[in-house]
């Protein structure tokens, strides 16, 4: 049986050079951090039961009820019935990741926020690498007041399989030896690059680890995910994964998010507050890449599979989050009349700006 | 309707009418031609009511009649006939056609001929002619310059006027100015001022290439123009409507140039468009960097994500040194329908339009704007 195999790899000095680093459950942590009453308590963040809202974070005391981020609150206040409720506040946690950044940035330049509470770090000199992240991590702790879990590593990938490692206020370093030994047993859902979607597709046909991906044969693999994917997985699951010189999403045609929910819903009001996670998320990912947008587009699929998309573009950039706020409502208004039940949500932002693309100079046609 | 005619000009008339066929989902009959048999001539027609073409073929006629058949269907099979004297006939009130070439018989199901709209006719009295071949060159040298977008729909069109034995086409899509000035021979008298749509020109063109030397009869109405080809082809359009923007008054004059550069033409298009390979194409702009100093004009182009490019080419410089960027596709647009070998480029600075002309001729101007670097 034929199967996908690698070049053998050439001898490498060691090159730690990728700090990944995750607040811990930054929104309940925030809010635990400003009051202190709220502190070793199960904290849940985003929709009320009442609302029929979803969990956006909860504190590690509560995941140790079993309630988990996108969870409808109702199920959250089911398994934890002590859990205190609050209202998200996005102004806020911006505020605090902006922070985060200029904290991030005293240590390296090269920093790519990934959302508000994610951040890679990139350390020119490999040598000091692991002490930087001590030291970022110290700091963070130490100004910010919150805990972060840190995974240091040689490429984006791994240094974020290593935060996750150990959670909350983790340390984890995964060199080339230890990234061999790891992967193969690795949870490929556990993999950045791999989506819910792919791991799903892999694991109906039986293919759950690193290790189980390179025992399939070749033919299967590209049946299931086409040559280009199969090939973007062997060198993730084998260690290596391409790095490229340049972050893709900043040459980003559009950013967007969607989420399939717990269940169907077709109330507007529970529809508008998991509208406004996803919009919140977006928005968070184009500032972060200095990128303003033209156009916001949502999608709905109902309950029996149709599905509908509505964009509106602004000949002015989308510079306010709030701006972004009120058109995708309107747009979802447009799409829900409150009895059809919605399995999945998702935001667009599209027909980027990038401020540092030349502008083309333009004849006065019109006088 | 019976006729007999021969493969090679039905062919002909079927390829030319083909292209003012309606594309995509429509109503059928917009998808056929018209057929016309009359005394000694077949008489080929197709429109999708913004642009038509009609072709007149000679053939032996023994029964006059029309109906409207499948334009791509009836195409296909007289491409595939290899030649000789087809027979066309349909029975009256059928709507239906034989075509039958030695063994081969196609029934081929049509539509009635009085559910064809009707072709508009030009206005009695004035029509003008021209040199097909100077129509030909005036419109190939702006078309491609005329607006994409429908935002402004008068300058999706190509300006053409006809002023004391010259000829002038005019398009713009904002970013750049085409001109295309031709004096025509003093038998040809006439005055035009018309917008063509883009569309339109484009089919126009390739029918203006079947006429060769030969003129070209033009007549307007109130909202088409039309074009008689002594081939037997009658093409009209709607032309555009709406006031064209005063662009020659944006174009700047000889006292405002503070740079010449003057150079060989394709030295220029095969250095710029080695280095807009590298050039950032994240809105499709794919910027280029010209350094004009030293004599030679620099080309640099860099992308984040795939590097970077440079190249030079020899140059005379009259003037002061620049440093200017522009869209690469809109640079190699211009110096490509540029006829002459050598090349004069002129320039305010690095925020006003420049100005790109052959060195021998001035019939064909092309000004083009900068693009600004931020911050």
């Amino acid at each position: 049986m034929d199967r996908l195999r690698l070049r053998s790899e050439p001898e490498r000095s060691e090159d730690l050079r990728v700090i990944h680093l995750d607040m811990d459950a930054f929104y309940a942590s925030v809010e635990q951090r400003d009051d202190p009453s709220l502190r070793g308590r199960p904290v849940i963040v985003g929709g009320t039961p009442a609302s029929r809202g979803v969990v956006a974070t909860c504190s590690y005391e509560a995941r140790k009820f079993g309630v988990r981020s996108a969870m409808p609150a109702e199920e959250a206040r089911r398994l934890c019935p002590s859990a205190i409720f609050l209202p998200t506040d996005f102004a806020r946690y911006k505020q605090v990741s902006r922070q985060v950044k200029d904290l991030l940035r005293s240590h390296t330049q090269d920093v790519e926020m990934l959302g508000l509470d994610e951040a890679f770090l990139f350390v020119a000199n490999p040598q000091q690498t692991v002490a930087v992240a001590r030291e970022v991590k110290r700091d963070i702790t130490g100004e910010i007041g919150i805990t972060c879990s840190v995974g240091v590593s040689y490429a984006r990938p791994l240094a974020k399989l290593a935060s996750e490692w150990q959670k909350p206020d983790g340390f984890t370093v995964i060199d080339r030896h230890l990234a061999r030994r790891l992967l193969p047993k690795v949870p490929l859902e556990q993999l950045w690059g791999i989506g819910p979607q792919t791991a799903r597709t892999l694991k109906r046909q039986g293919i759950e680890t690193g290790g189980d991906f390179f025992s399939t044969s070749t033919r299967q693999l590209i049946k299931m995910l086409g040559p280009g994917r199969a090939w973007d997985i062997a060198l993730l699951c084998a260690g290596r994964p391409l790095s490229p010189r340049v972050r893709r999403d900043r040459r980003a045609k559009s950013v967007s998010r969607e989420t399939t929910l717990p269940n169907d819903v077709a109330d507007p009001g529970e529809l508008e507050s998991i509208l406004r996670e996803l919009v919140d998320d977006v928005t968070a990912r184009v500032e972060e890449l200095d990128l303003t947008a033209m156009t916001v587009g949502i999608k709905v699929r109902y309950s029996n599979f149709r599905t509908l998309t509505r964009a509106r573009t602004d000949p002015t950039p989308y510079h306010k989050a709030e701006a972004i706020h009120q058109t995708a409502r309107e747009l979802l208004g447009e799409l829900i009349d409150g009895r059809q039940t919605v399995r999945l949500l998702g935001v667009t932002l599209s027909n980027l700006d990038y401020p540092d693309m030349p502008r083309q100079l333009g004849f006065e046609l019109v006088k | 309707m019976k006729t007999i005619i021969q493969q090679e000009p039905l062919h002909f008339g079927l390829q030319m009418a083909y292209r003012a066929l309606s594309s995509g989902t429509t109503h059928p009959i917009l998808t056929g031609i018209l057929l016309t048999a009359q005394e000694g001539i077949i008489h080929l027609a197709a429109t999708d009511l913004e642009k038509s073409i009609e072709v007149v073929i000679p053939a032996s006629v023994e029964q006059p009649g029309s109906l409207v058949l499948p334009g791509r269907e009836f195409n296909e099979i007289i491409n595939r006939i290899p030649g000789g004297d087809i027979t066309l006939s349909a029975p009256e009130d059928q709507h239906q056609a034989v075509i039958s070439w030695r063994a081969s018989e196609f029934v081929l199901n049509g539509y009635p001929a009085d559910q064809f709209p009707p072709l508009p006719t030009p206005e009695d009295g004035q029509s003008f002619h021209l040199p097909a071949a100077a129509l030909d060159n005036a419109l190939s040298k702006t078309v491609y310059a005329a607006s994409q977008d429908d935002s402004m729909p008068i300058i999706s069109g190509v300006r053409l006027t006809l002023q004391e034995g010259m000829l002038q086409a005019t398009s713009t899509d904002g970013y750049r100015i085409a001109v295309c000035d031709t004096e025509l021979p003093i038998e040809y008298p006439g005055e035009l001022e018309v917008v063509l749509p883009r569309r339109g020109i484009s089919d126009l063109l390739r029918i203006l290439a079947s006429a060769g030397d030969d003129d070209v009869e033009l007549a307007l109405s109130e909202n088409h123009i039309f074009l008689r080809l002594n081939t037997g082809i009658h093409y009209s359009m709607v032309v555009l409507e709406g006031r064209y923007p005063d662009v020659l008054s944006m174009v700047p004059g000889a006292s405002d140039f503070n740079t010449h550069v003057t150079f060989d033409r394709d030295e220029f298009i095969g250095a710029c468009s080695r280095t807009a390979l590298l050039a950032d194409d994240r809105k499709g702009a794919r910027p280029v960097h010209l350094h004009i100093q030293d004599e030679r004009l620099i080309f640099k182009a860099q992308s984040p994500e795939l590097g970077e490019a440079y190249d030079e080419i020899e140059a005379q410089i009259e003037g002061d040194p620049l440093a200017i960027l522009f869209q690469s596709k809109y640079l190699l647009d211009g110096i490509k329908h540029i006829s002459d070998d050598r090349v004069r480029f002129s320039f305010t600075d690095a925020e006003n339009a420049a100005h790109l002309q052959g060195i021998d001729s001035s019939e064909f101007s092309y000004i083009v704007l900068p693009m600004k670097p931020r911050q």
